[in-house]
């Protein structure tokens, strides 16, 4: 209730994100809405071309079998990243968030739906996504420079060099470009793991609890370094995370997901907080409120 | 200021202890070398002990003189060596190839690795007579000898640190949309590395134990034919100096790749 207020106070005070608080607040319907929400589904395949949009997630389901049976991981699962987004996944341990993540990038097939980036329904999405995983995974054998260029060697991407040396310069990371990987702090690893990632000019970022590995002190830096880079660098990204509190210090929109099989269970829309950086968010009233919000719906899984 | 003189002081201390140490440590190995081989000269120059049986230092040395100067100790080391050294490298190369070929391959991989495992197991000098039947008994047989024993243990422990390959490396690669050609090549083999290097470190001695059965077997020519010819004419002498001229041959093949391992280390070792 409060928060469909804070949406809707916030849509009035300003008129230009309008479109984008709007499609926030249709996610945000609950049950009692679901009626209609094949409606909305044919509204939003009709605005499959809208700019404001990049990822739609239609309808998907994922069944995996193993030897002991088959589980349904995903159950009609439905969601939209827009363009600048940075979308956050939290969700009850085991409810299929890296899976999620892994059908977007098209590394698992789902059973049945659909997933579009760009309006362009590509068989694989690889090419369109970068993947930033919880451990930074630099290959230890490698330089930074050499490391930050693996995934466009990987992908045959010509020309990439500069762009990538010029992130790394940025990102104060331009001394380390001929050290290895274990002459570096695990902050500054983490941070090369992104720019790694962003070398390849990805249009969706995914990250999958990137910060899981660090200590808290490291993380809350981290949080704050990937958050300005993510911005400043203009890219949407959809980050699954396990820790509210980080969720809420660097997403700009936050889905609740059930335990399995996975459905958007509540959208969260931080809007409020969106100019402000992680540790700002941090102090300010709201975080606590939306820490209760989903602490809440993440408790109640069982109804 | 003057905590840290004491500081300083104190580490110096600790510094010179480690010193110290690794001082007797190496005075001690050195030692104990010269102490048995001047004992046995002791015992053997008094009587104490039969060298017609035990041979002695001074006639080890003496054998080895005079088969150096007709040249034959230069013969036979060497044909033992180019065994040797051609069954190391073979086994290396194929065994890494097949491992290779097992990781690519995941059907072929299951249907032989129970078959790998009972061969590893099988004691290969039973295959010596086998071997000699098909190869005939010559160099051939030697090698062929030397490579069953190394390598499928090579292919072995190959394939097990292949399989072991960091998961969470893998998926990176897989959200990079690499080939298996791409993961080879961009994380199998560099992460596995060390892994040969130590399969490297254990098919020398491998190596020796196939050429120096081998050469019991086949008995034409090299160190190990030396060491029984010796033993079947009783000429101790001839044993001991062919054993000491292996024995240094062996240790100086495993320095090589000792040293090959902590170039290699620098910059693989390391995750």
């Amino acid at each position: 209730m409060t928060k469909n207020h804070l949406v809707k106070r916030n849509t009035d005070e300003n008129g230009l994100i309008s479109a984008r608080a709007d499609l926030s607040y249709k996610n945000n319907t609950d049950k009692n809405a679901r009626a209609d929400l094949s409606d909305k589904n044919d509204a939003d395949k009709n605005a499959l071309h809208d700019a404001e949009i990049l990822v739609n997630f239609e309808n998907v389901s994922l069944t995996y079998h193993d030897k002991t049976g088959e589980t349904l991981a995903v159950s009609g699962l439905d969601f939209r990243v827009n363009r600048g987004e940075l979308l956050g996944i939290v969700g009850p341990s085991g409810c299929g968030k890296t899976t999620v993540l892994s059908i977007i990038s098209s590394i698992i097939k789902p059973s049945e739906g659909r997933v579009v980036i760009g309006g362009e329904e590509a068989k694989d999405r690889r090419d369109k996504c970068g993947y930033m995983l919880q451990r930074d995974e630099l290959f230890p054998w490698l330089t930074i420079s050499q490391n930050v260029l693996l995934g466009a060697k990987v992908k045959k991407m010509k020309g990439r060099k500069d762009y990538a040396y010029a992130l790394l310069d940025k990102y104060g990371l331009g001394d380390f470009k001929n050290r290895y990987p274990s002459q570096l702090s695990g902050g500054m690893r983490q941070r090369v793991a992104l720019i790694r990632t962003l070398a390849t000019a990805p249009e969706l970022l995914l990250l999958d609890e990137p910060f899981g590995a660090l200590d808290f002190q490291t993380r809350l830096h981290v949080v704050g370094d990937v958050h300005s880079i993510i911005k400043n660098e203009k890219k949407t990204a959809v980050f699954v995370t396990h820790d509210i509190s980080e969720a809420i210090s660097m997403c700009d929109r936050i889905l609740i997901l059930s335990s399995r099989p996975a459905k958007v269970k509540k959208t969260i829309d931080l809007s409020p907080i969106k100019e402000l950086s992680p540790i700002e968010r941090r102090e300010s009233p709201l975080f606590q409120k939306y820490f209760e919000d989903i602490w809440k719906n993440l408790q109640n899984k069982k109804d | 200021m003057k905590k840290t003189l004491n500081c300083s002081a104190e580490h110096k201390k600790y510094l010179n202890g480690i010193r110290r140490k690794k001082i007797a440590i190496s005075t001690m190995r050195w030692g104990l070398l010269i102490v048995v081989i001047a004992l046995w000269e002791l015992l053997a120059q008094t009587g104490a002990i039969d060298s017609f049986i035990t041979s002695s230092p001074s006639r080890i040395w003496q054998t080895f003189v005079s088969l150096c100067k007709d040249g034959s100790l230069f013969e036979h080391a060497g044909v033992t060596l180019y065994e040797t050294v051609v069954s190391f490298l073979l086994a290396t190369v194929l065994g890494t190839v097949i491992a290779i070929a097992l990781w690519w391959f995941d059907t072929l991989r299951n249907v032989l690795e129970p078959h790998l495992v009972v061969l590893n197991a099988l004691p290969k000098i039973a295959l010596g007579p086998i071997i000699i039947i098909w190869v005939g008994a010559g160099t051939g047989a030697i090698i062929v000898m030397a490579l069953m024993i190394s390598l499928i243990i090579t292919v072995l422990s190959t394939l097990n640190g292949f399989m072991e390959v960091d998961k969470g490396k893998l998926t990176l690669l897989d959200t990079m949309n690499a080939t298996k050609l791409q993961k080879l090549i961009y994380l199998v083999l560099p992460s596995n590395v060390p892994t040969i290097i130590s399969a490297l470190k254990i098919n020398v001695g491998l190596c020796w134990v196939g050429t120096i059965m081998g050469e019991y077997l086949v008995s034409r020519a090299g160190l190990g034919y030396l060491i029984i010819y010796g033993g079947q004419v009783f000429k101790l002498d001839l044993v001991m100096t062919s054993t000491v001229v292996l024995c240094v041959l062996a240790a100086l093949m495993y320095v090589f790749v000792a040293l090959l391992e902590k170039l290699v280390d620098k910059k693989f070792g390391k995750s």
